[in-house]
């Protein structure tokens, strides 16, 4: 149990996956200017994140492996997560039209969202069994949630500010993220990767 | 245990895995689609095909899809659309069954009239010839910091043509071809064009924010805020805003005091000309 939650821990704030291993930054700087889309985007992607590293963890155990065609990993994973952002895709423009149009290209972008892949790769590396890999995929996308709630917070305090001319937009936001991403540094190495 | 396979084997089974993998999943994508894609409303797409499909925003959405979405959901009018064609409009308002709605007209205008021989520049720039480069030297190579740089930005950007550039170091707006869509509003670095909408009676052909002297030494017809159309109109619809003159289109009734009173014939009241031309 004690192991769980570190392990939670580790995938959601130590090694958090936006700002410390800086995976998935399109959406980090694309779906942050209002905290509501950047909250839903956040628990989009943990949805994701949840199904496709189960999906893909149970067919890497008792397809991939035992055929031993490892190679097709990426591959194979890869299709996994399309087609469930496809299906997300669909529910969200059919349910949730707003969302839908905050979302714009981003939605169908979370297929290229590395944080994902990630995810998926990262269970099959260090050979978590099922309940780890569910465990690290949900902290991993309460990380990345938090984080984007936190980026999109801060966006929306400076936005009303005067800020210079050459900074505004993206420039800001990297800046922003590079001071965050320093502070979570402090957690580093307290839970190895 | 891994299978060992050989040679092709492992390329038959890859194969046949990835296939079967795809067709389950295609499979499954299929029933959610239908699943959750009863209610669409399918006008969307014909009136997306409709629209002219340039994404320009003049509209006030997103671009053409958003705009298909707004007139299915009837938030707006056809006559929204500012560049679609006339047969456009009439042809979407059939198709969704109202009114085409009032189109007010808007093109952009030069709100500056420093040509070079009236304002000339300070400085030889020898830079790009892009008016958002030489912007950022030092504020441009014309004297007046304010004013038109000429060098065609709007030019480049003018998705019809509309625009080109004259001997005088200005650009000049075709009205007749101009679709009132604000893409060299935005271009230009100096924001001395501006949209007039159809019905405005004057509008200052200058935006200096400078003093008086300022504005003597550097250009001959600029606005020196001398105030004189601020004391002479009548409907009280000229002020100070940030820093220039300006005239408030809600109140201004196009009598053409200020344009008489002001000594260096920087106001203009021949709006309605304009859109004559526009409609001709």
């Amino acid at each position: 149990m004690k192991e769980l939650i570190l392990l939670f821990i580790g995938s959601a704030l130590v090694n958090n996956f936006l700002l410390a291993r800086f995976l998935g930054i399109c959406s980090f700087l694309g779906v942050t200017s209002q905290l509501r889309a950047a909250v839903s985007m956040g628990v989009a992607v943990t949805g994701v994140m949840f199904g496709a590293s189960t999906v893909s963890w149970l067919l890497y155990a008792y397809v991939l492996d035992p055929l031993g065609l490892q190679y097709l990993q990426y591959v194979v994973f890869i299709l996994v997560i399309a087609s469930m952002v496809q299906a997300l895709e669909q529910v969200i423009k059919a349910r949730m039209p707003g969302l839908y149009r905050a979302f714009g290209i981003y939605l169908p972008l979370i297929t290229t969202n590395c944080a994902i892949l990630g995810v998926a790769l990262l269970v099959v590396q260090n050979e978590y069994n099922l309940l780890s890999s569910i465990v690290f995929a949900l902290g991993g996308g309460a990380g990345f949630t938090l984080a984007m709630a936190m980026m999109a917070g801060l966006r929306e305090e400076f936005r009303p500010r005067e800020i210079p001319h050459a900074f505004r937009g993206t420039g800001i936001g990297l800046v922003t993220a590079g001071i965050m991403s320093l502070a979570f540094l402090a957690f580093s190495g307290m839970i190895p990767m | 245990m891994p299978l060992e396979l050989g040679g092709l084997t492992m390329v038959y089974v890859a194969a046949g895995l990835l296939g079967l993998l795809g067709g389950l999943i295609a499979y499954g994508l299929l029933a959610v689609f239908r699943k959750v894609n009863g209610g669409e409303d399918e006008r969307i797409e014909m009136l997306e095909s409709m629209l002219p499909g340039v994404n320009c925003g003049a509209c006030g959405t997103a671009g053409c899809a958003d705009m298909a979405r707004a007139l299915a959901a009837g938030e707006r009018e056809p006559s929204g659309c500012p560049i679609a064609s006339p047969n456009t409009i009439k042809a979407i308002a059939e198709l969704l069954g109202v009114e085409e709605g009032e189109r007010k007209r808007k093109v952009a205008q030069l709100v500056c009239r420093g040509k070079v021989s009236a304002a000339p520049a300070r400085a030889d720039y020898i830079g790009l010839r892009d008016c958002v480069a030489a912007n950022a030297v030092a504020g441009g190579q014309k004297g007046c910091t304010f004013g038109c740089l000429g060098f065609g930005t709007c030019v480049g950007v003018c998705p019809v043509g509309a625009i080109k550039m004259g001997d005088d170091g200005l650009p000049h707006i075709d009205v007749a071809l101009c679709t009132g869509c604000g893409l060299c509003v935005q271009a230009c670095p100096r924001n001395t064009l501006e949209l007039i909408e159809e019905g405005q009676g004057a509008v200052i052909r200058c935006i200096s924010q400078a003093s008086g002297k300022t504005v003597r030494g550097v250009c001959e017809v600029g606005c020196i805020q001398c105030k004189i159309c601020i004391r002479e109109c009548p409907q009280k619809a000229i002020s100070i805003k940030d820093g220039r003159v300006w005239i408030d289109p809600a109140l201004c009734d196009g009598c053409g005091i200020c344009a008489e009173k002001c000594p260096n014939g920087v106001i203009d009241v021949h709006l309605k000309e304009i859109f004559e031309r526009v409609s001709a």
